[in-house]
């Protein structure tokens, strides 16, 4: 069966699959969606006004919030053009709406309403407005699956923030636990640690919040320690993700 | 038992509504609590049907199963044909068995299946998450007798109809 996991003519299967998977999952939300807008219509003019007014004040804080952030990348790009490093493009985004997971418990696979003629491609790394959540793995023309960093196959080349050391987290399975194995026993890592994408294999990009340490444990022989992470992308409760698409070529 | 002509038609919508149900998960922590619908509408035919469905109609359900589910295609399969194995070798006892009996079997039959599922994707690197498989079988154990009757009354209504 290893044999056969990557031949193309799977893939294609594979990519099918989340396609049916998108449209059989539109058909059943019609009826949800007709309820949906009922509710939409009946909600008062007052209710309305109130969250226009939120929305507006959170604009305003966040278009502050992106001024100084503006300020920082030029800043950053100056000192990169110093160091003769690349400057670093702006990756290219598109959101995409979660449309089902994977009834497989064992497997952290969601399915996604973007593919091939979105012109996103496998591998891209997803993310939402808190961190990383994964990568794509099956597209197809229209939907696509990707494989959360907390699917046990899943490894992920990060950093600490604080102390700029290098690991691989890695999930086990549960959507609140990552684990940074083989690190130094004498490695500084505190809790509350923040881990950030290192960039290292060229998949995912640099400087993306992973998760944060919630504590240490040293193996019996005290030669290494592991780090466990909580993921700071709450992976079970959202329902649009970000895609990067020109990520690789950063 | 029934009429056989529109067996395969049945057999079918059976099959892709269960594929319909399967996708309208939307939390995946509940994912270890479901009932293993496409799973069981295979026993129901292979039950119901035994001159028509076989081994290699369960093969076939486990290769679609694990299309659906996004997973390693093929994954299923061996587990699903050992199902229904056990079950074509024991029609005629398993027709006779009261709702208790017929229910602990398909406990055991898919307890079987889904430790065969887990045995097969650890050999591609999967790793299983312990007995938590118990739960979907006891889940789909409960599930199968009204399961079972509500096909059997679809069967029949349709059968009248076409």
């Amino acid at each position: 069966m290893a044999l056969v996991r990557e031949t193309p003519l799977l893939k294609t299967l594979n990519g099918w699959g989340a396609d049916i998977s998108a449209t059989s999952l539109s058909i059943i939300e019609i009826p949800k969606g007709l309820v949906q807008s009922a509710i939409d219509y009946s909600e008062s003019r007052g209710q309305m006004r109130a969250r226009i007014q939120e929305l507006e004040d959170r604009n305003l804080i966040l278009s502050a919030r992106a001024q100084r952030m503006e300020a920082l990348a030029a800043e950053n790009m100056r000192y990169r053009a110093m160091l003769n490093s690349p400057v670093a493009d702006d990756a290219t985004m598109t959101v995409a709406r979660i449309v089902a997971v994977s009834p497989d418990p064992n497997r952290h696979l969601l399915t996604i309403d973007r593919g091939e003629r979105d012109g996103i491609t496998e591998g891209a790394p997803i993310l939402n407005a808190d961190g990383v959540m994964g990568q794509l793995v099956q597209i197809g023309a229209t939907a696509s699956r990707a494989l959360l960093v907390t699917d046990n196959q899943h490894g992920l080349p990060v950093l600490n923030n604080r102390t700029g050391q290098r690991g691989i987290a890695e999930g086990v399975g549960q959507f609140n636990r990552l684990l940074v194995r083989n690190l130094a026993s004498t490695s500084d890592v505190e809790v509350d640690d923040l881990w950030v994408t290192s960039g290292l294999g060229g998949r995912f990009p640099a400087g993306y919040p992973v998760g944060v340490t919630v504590g240490t444990t040293t193996s019996a022989d005290a030669a290494y320690l592991t780090a466990s992470l909580e993921p700071l992308a709450r992976l079970d409760v959202e329902s649009h993700v970000l895609i990067l698409i020109n990520a690789a070529s950063e | 038992m029934m009429d056989q002509r529109n067996v395969h038609g049945s057999m079918l919508c059976s099959f892709v509504l269960a594929a319909l149900l399967l996708q309208s998960i939307y939390s995946p922590t509940i994912g270890a609590w479901l009932p293993r619908i496409m799973e069981l509408c295979a026993c129901y035919w292979i039950i119901a049907s035994p001159a028509t469905f076989g081994i290699v109609f369960a093969f076939l359900v486990g290769v679609l199963v694990s299309w659906v589910e996004g997973s390693f295609i093929g994954s299923a399969s061996i587990g699903l044909s050992l199902v229904a194995y056990v079950l074509l070798g024991n029609i005629h006892t398993i027709r006779q068995l009261d709702a208790i009996s017929q229910s602990l079997l398909i406990f055991l039959l898919i307890g079987i299946y889904l430790a065969c599922h887990r045995l097969t994707l650890s050999m591609v690197g999967v790793s299983s998450d312990g007995l938590s498989y118990l739960l979907s079988a006891t889940v789909s154990a409960l599930v199968w007798r009204p399961l079972s009757e509500g096909l059997d009354r679809i069967r029949f209504e349709l059968g009248r109809f076409l």
